[in-house]
């Protein structure tokens, strides 16, 4: 399956859910902000999205301090 | 406020009273929200909503808008008290609640014109904006990450990866035990969250579109793609 991760092309195994996609970049899902085609995805279902073909992926992580 | 004001009649002509009366949400009130909070209010700003549940540390002096006879006491309160001696004519809900994504609803219900967010912890700051941007998407979301240590202060640029959202900071700058936090670059970091809070109030995009020209010169390019509207 391949999604666009942050503009840029990547392929993951078909089915993938959000979750999956997640770790396999060893992105941390809490400090994440994540969206699937411009939408805003909460983390608590980010282990129920299930991806499909050519779908946009932008992930935003946020570094600590303020 | 008068027209006339004498305490504000240093600023920009005309710009307090563009920003008087918007409410604005400031989500946590440590380096960022309380020298944010400082500088908006001598802007004019004069209907905040400030939500922080922690209380003043000895550890917060070096950076935060705070004094040491305030150690101990509920960073909201203290800062209400700083801001009020800045204005008291202005109107400050001091909220001592965790936010979090099950409870922003109640919290942020006072309908503001902008939101920033101060938070120190990166989950905080993920949990805010993720709330922000799916249930408030017509309201901006000033956001902050990668401002920790004594990095260049050219690197904290300001991004703009979504409608509605805008990020300060090198997006790397990690807080950390070895790597510290700095009076003078949360105080810029804060500085910039206010001014582009005041841009948008003000109306003024020209300006912040011209910051976001800025950032075309590094490597994120992608995080201003998405913002259709500058």
């Amino acid at each position: 399956m391949n999604l666009n991760i942050n503009g840029r092309p990547g392929t993951f195994a078909e089915g993938s859910s959000l979750a999956e996609v997640l770790e396999s970049l060893s992105i941390d899902p809490h400090s994440t902000l994540v969206s699937v085609n411009q939408e805003i995805v909460v983390s608590e279902d980010f282990g129920t999205t299930e991806l499909q073909e050519d779908d946009d992926l932008d992930f935003f992580s946020f570094v600590g301090g303020g | 406020m008068t027209p006339c004001d004498p305490y504000m009649s240093s600023n920009p002509p005309g710009l307090a009273e563009l920003i008087s009366g918007k409410g604005i949400f400031i989500a946590g009130a440590g380096g960022l929200g309380s020298n944010a909070a400082s500088m908006l209010v001598r802007a004019g700003a004069n209907r905040l909503t400030i939500i922080d549940h922690d209380i003043v540390e000895p550890s917060n002096l070096n950076r935060q808008f705070y004094f040491r006879h305030q150690v101990g006491r509920p960073k909201v309160e203290a800062l209400r008290e700083n801001l009020l001696e800045i204005n008291p004519d202005i109107s400050v809900c001091a909220l001592r609640e965790e936010l979090t994504f099950q409870n922003a609803k109640e919290m942020i219900r006072t309908h503001p014109d902008v939101v920033l967010e101060c938070f120190d912890r990166p989950e905080s700051k993920a949990t805010i904006a993720s709330y922000c941007l799916k249930n408030l998407p017509s309201i901006p979301l000033v956001t902050v990450s990668g401002i920790a240590g004594c990095g260049p202060l050219s690197k904290i640029r300001l991004y703009s990866p979504r409608p509605d959202m805008f990020v300060i900071g090198d997006l790397q700058s990690e807080a950390g035990r070895n790597t510290g936090t700095l009076s003078s670059r949360i105080t810029f970091a804060a500085a910039m969250q206010a001014h582009i809070a005041i841009l948008l109030l003000a109306g003024r995009l020209d300006d912040i579109r011209e910051d976001l020209h800025q950032t075309l010169e590094t490597s994120e390019r992608h995080l201003l793609g998405k913002n259709k509207n500058l």
